[in-house]
């Protein structure tokens, strides 16, 4: 009780000589040797030694207008201004931004989603991976510009499938273009008529997540490195495959032609969640060259549901499994891509898990 | 040992011994008596804990003292000899062997999952002269403690330096088996983190008699703030693409500050050597720390050595305690120039950054050459800046056998801390030389059947060396 009574004449905490009105913005002076912008207890961005190529008085201010919500839910609260808008940093020393989330904010699951987003001066709006502290309830991501920028629920997340519940694909046909009018019908068509399959996705634009361009897979292994909640953001699709001749079972017997996924892989590990570059390992391309984006043609022969292409980035041959469904007036051809990721180990061989994605083509 | 075990091995002695000390401070005699100590305390040991017995005692006394404490809480001894690769403290117990022994999962699986604590007391003397050893910042002032009592006034001047660290399990267990990719779901920085408290404190006292048994005295403490550091690691920024990981470190230092605070105290001699005593230590304080803080930040990278993103090497491995410590660079900071980790770390600094109400009552006896007392010990919630074993219940025992002074003792503390303690002194005229230490755990096996054991894990140890001169007592 004496202890009690005496607590009462104890002081009282001293205050911090910078507790700071977050309505109020900062303008600090950075030069190329770095510096920081604060606005505490929310904001923060820190410029490295490159970032800035010159002094620069840089701007930082709670945002008052509504932040764009095409790339996804904004959380409250989280929103700055930072300027001057537009300028273009380092990108080998690009800026780190970090924005408070209190995970209290977020809906269960929705820590694998949040990102940053930048509104470019265009009006377009980038994310870029980033690193979830949900200890701390701290964002952070690397920009490569100023501008007005906050902490989203992107809506673009595509969640990853077990590979033990890969559904089979079944192949079809692949039907040459009809004979122009007038001409013979058994003609094959030439490269310029030739039947082309392409799927264009990106977070800017149209949504690989809500198109449904692109679904994904991962096993155990990767599962077991990454955790059991797995997404992929920031996915872009660009796919484009030309069966420029047909046999005279008008089965396609040549192509040409690229596939290729980009995206971050994100996962939750223990109190953080991270990301991981998904690109190389679910990319091909025809015939032997190396420039993915001006491929070369190659043989090709179908066998059941397997498409079996003679040269390819991946292998020679590589058998590639199909699905052909008709949409319409139009046929959409879903390609089976299979690819690696390994994770180093302390010893040993690196552990490989496998990851596969259906990318869906409309003809 | 990995480099990590070489970091903590390090953190741990430069901070060990200035932390094995003042464990049940002040003086090598309550250190001896297992904390009690205060209900027949004299001369310069009387002012801090009872300026009561400044009338009491009478003659003259100059006194100089070195002492460390240090306790670790979530862990036993063992654990933590296999962890830094010292050895077993149970075959070893007066000096650990160096030689590398096994630290493997078995190890670091029993540990509490809100990480391991650590929690020093030491000299700032001492603690300075170690940093000055190992070539790292001086934390604080060298000041020894030194004091001198004539009669029923005296004065102390004492500079201490004051640690609380905090691990998580899961760094223990990245120091312990070093870094492995695929362990990586399992680190976690958690509550890692330290706090450093370092100042000097000159305390005069005054006691006085009211009729021939009662004693009452005040005690007057000045207080140099010279730094206030609070610490935390982040947890990491990890790269899952080239599989590492980026530790940010952050501490926020206020470089100085003052206060004061004010004791009391009370002694009745009973009858027959029997007496009771009780004592207020800073039942008025005030403490305040400068403003201008300067922030120190630190980033660490865990890698794989010779892959393309790890082109620095791992720093886990390769960095000594010095460059881990040399890493934090120091800037002042600036209300628009804050980083979110330096907020959040500020933002503990001066929470609770004061001297705690410490209550004392106990009795004691004492015939010819023999004392025994027994001293409760109360802290006050508010105010962190104390130790986590002052809250305690103490029994001492003193026996003087001609030129020697035996002393034996044992503590009870708050949440199932045990400690057992033993001194000895030898005095030779007006030259008295004290020497005491003990060992704090979470249960003693030979006082099992006496004290039920609170399965938690503690490994602690104090010593107190000091030396006096003294004469004219009564």
């Amino acid at each position: 009780m004496l202890v009690t009574t005496l607590n009462g004449c104890q002081q009282s905490d001293q205050l911090l000589p910078f507790e700071l009105d977050p309505s109020q913005g900062q303008t600090v002076s950075v030069n190329a040797n770095g510096g920081i912008v604060g606005l505490p207890p929310g904001f923060s961005i820190e410029f490295f030694s490159g970032t800035l190529t010159g002094s620069q008085l840089v701007t930082a201010q709670q945002r008052l207008d509504a932040f764009p919500s095409a790339a996804g839910l904004v959380v409250p609260g989280t929103a700055y201004d930072v300027g001057p808008a537009g300028v273009a940093l380092s990108p080998s020393a690009p800026a780190r931004v970090q924005i408070a989330v209190p995970s209290a904010l977020l809906e269960a699951g929705d820590e694998l989603s949040l990102t940053v987003a930048l509104l470019q001066p265009g009006g377009s709006i980038v994310t870029d991976a980033t690193s979830y502290d949900l200890s701390n309830g701290i964002i952070t991501a690397d920009v490569y510009e100023l501008g007005p920028m906050a902490a989203v629920v992107a809506n673009d997340a595509i969640a990853l499938g077990d590979l033990a519940d890969l559904p089979p694909l079944d192949g079809g046909a692949i039907t040459p273009s009809p004979a122009p009018a007038g001409g013979p019908a058994s003609a094959p068509p030439t490269r310029l008529d030739g039947v082309v399959f392409s799927a264009n996705c990106s977070p800017g634009e149209r949504s690989c997540f809500t198109s449904g361009i692109a679904k994904i897979w991962v096993d155990d292994d990767v599962r077991a490195r990454l955790g059991s909640e797995l997404i992929l953001l920031n996915t872009t699709v660009d796919a484009s495959i030309e069966f420029f001749s047909f046999n005279l079972a008008s089965l396609p017997d040549s192509a040409i032609g690229h596939l290729r996924i980009d995206g971050d892989l994100r996962a939750r590990i223990n109190q953080v969640v991270a990301s991981r570059d998904v690109g190389d390992e679910v990319t091909v391309h025809t015939g032997n060259g190396t420039d993915a984006f001006n491929p070369d043609a190659t043989a090709i022969s179908i066998n059941g549901a397997e498409m079996r292409f003679e040269f390819t980035s991946q292998g020679d041959p590589e058998v590639i499994e199909f699905d052909v469904s008709g949409v319409g007036t139009s046929d959409l051809l879903t390609i089976q891509l299979e690819g690696t990721l390994e994770f180093e180990n302390a010893s040993g061989p690196p552990t490989e898990g496998t990851i596969v994605a259906h990318v869906r083509l409309r003809r | 040992m990995t480099r990590w075990a070489a970091v903590g091995a390090a953190y741990a002695l430069v901070l060990a011994p200035g932390a094995l000390s003042a464990q049940f401070s002040p003086g090598a005699r309550s250190v001896g008596m297992g904390g009690a100590g205060m209900v027949f305390a004299s001369g310069v040991d009387a002012i801090e804990w009872n300026p009561a017995n400044l009338a009491l005692g009478g003659g003259w006394n100059v006194s100089g003292e070195f002492g460390a404490s240090g306790l670790l809480s979530g862990v036993t001894c063992d654990d933590v000899g296999a962890i830094l690769g010292f050895g077993q403290c149970d075959t070893k117990p007066w000096g650990w062997n160096f030689d590398d022994v096994g630290c493997d999962a078995s190890v670091t699986a029993g540990l509490p999952e809100s990480g391991v604590r650590l929690s020093t007391n030491s000299e700032g003397f001492l603690t300075a002269f170690g940093a000055d050893q190992a070539d790292l910042p001086k934390p604080g002032s060298p000041l020894p403690t030194i004091g001198v009592a004539i009669g029923s006034v005296g004065v102390r001047v004492r500079s201490r330096v004051m640690t609380e660290t905090t691990v998580s399990k899961e760094l223990l267990q990245l120091m312990c088996e070093g870094f492995d990719p695929a362990l990586i779901q399992q680190y976690r920085v958690g509550d890692t983190g330290f706090r450093t408290t370092s100042f000097s404190e000159i305390t005069a006292g005054y006691g006085t008699t009211l009729g021939d048994r009662l004693a009452v005295g005040i005690g007057l403490r000045y207080v140099m703030g010279h730094s206030l550091t609070q610490g935390r690691f982040f947890e990491p920024v990890l790269d899952l693409t080239n599989e590492s990981i980026e530790v940010t470190g952050v501490a926020i230092e206020a470089t100085g500050g003052s206060g004061y605070g004010v004791d009391v105290g009370l002694a009745l001699d009973v009858s027959s050597g029997l007496r009771v005593s009780a004592s207020a230590t800073n039942i008025i304080q005030k403490m305040s720390w400068e403003e201008d803080l300067v922030a120190h930040q630190a980033t660490y990278t865990g890698c794989i050595d010779g892959t393309a993103a790890c082109p620095g090497g791992d720093d886990f491995e390769q960095l000594g305690f010095e460059d881990f410590i040399n890493r934090f660079e120091g800037q002042p900071i600036s209300g628009g120039s804050l980083s979110l980790p330096v907020y959040r770390t500020a933002q503990e600094l001066f929470r609770a950054a004061y001297f705690p109400t410490v209550l004392r009552a106990g009795a004691g006896w004492r015939a010819g050459g023999t004392s025994v007392e027994l001293v409760g010990t109360s802290v006050s919630p508010r105010g962190r800046q104390h130790n986590d074993w002052d809250e305690r219940i103490s029994l001492g025992v003193e026996q003087f056998l001609w030129i020697l002074a035996l002393r034996a003792g044992g503590a009870l503390g708050s949440d199932g801390l045990q400690a057992i303690n033993g001194g000895v002194g030898l005095g030779l005229g007006p030259v008295h030389l004290d020497m005491s230490g003990g060992i704090m755990s979470g249960g003693f096996d030979f006082a099992s059947e006496f004290v039920t054991p609170e399965n938690v894990e503690y490994a602690g140890a104090q010593i107190t060396l000091s030396l006096q001169l003294k004469g004219g007592a009564r």
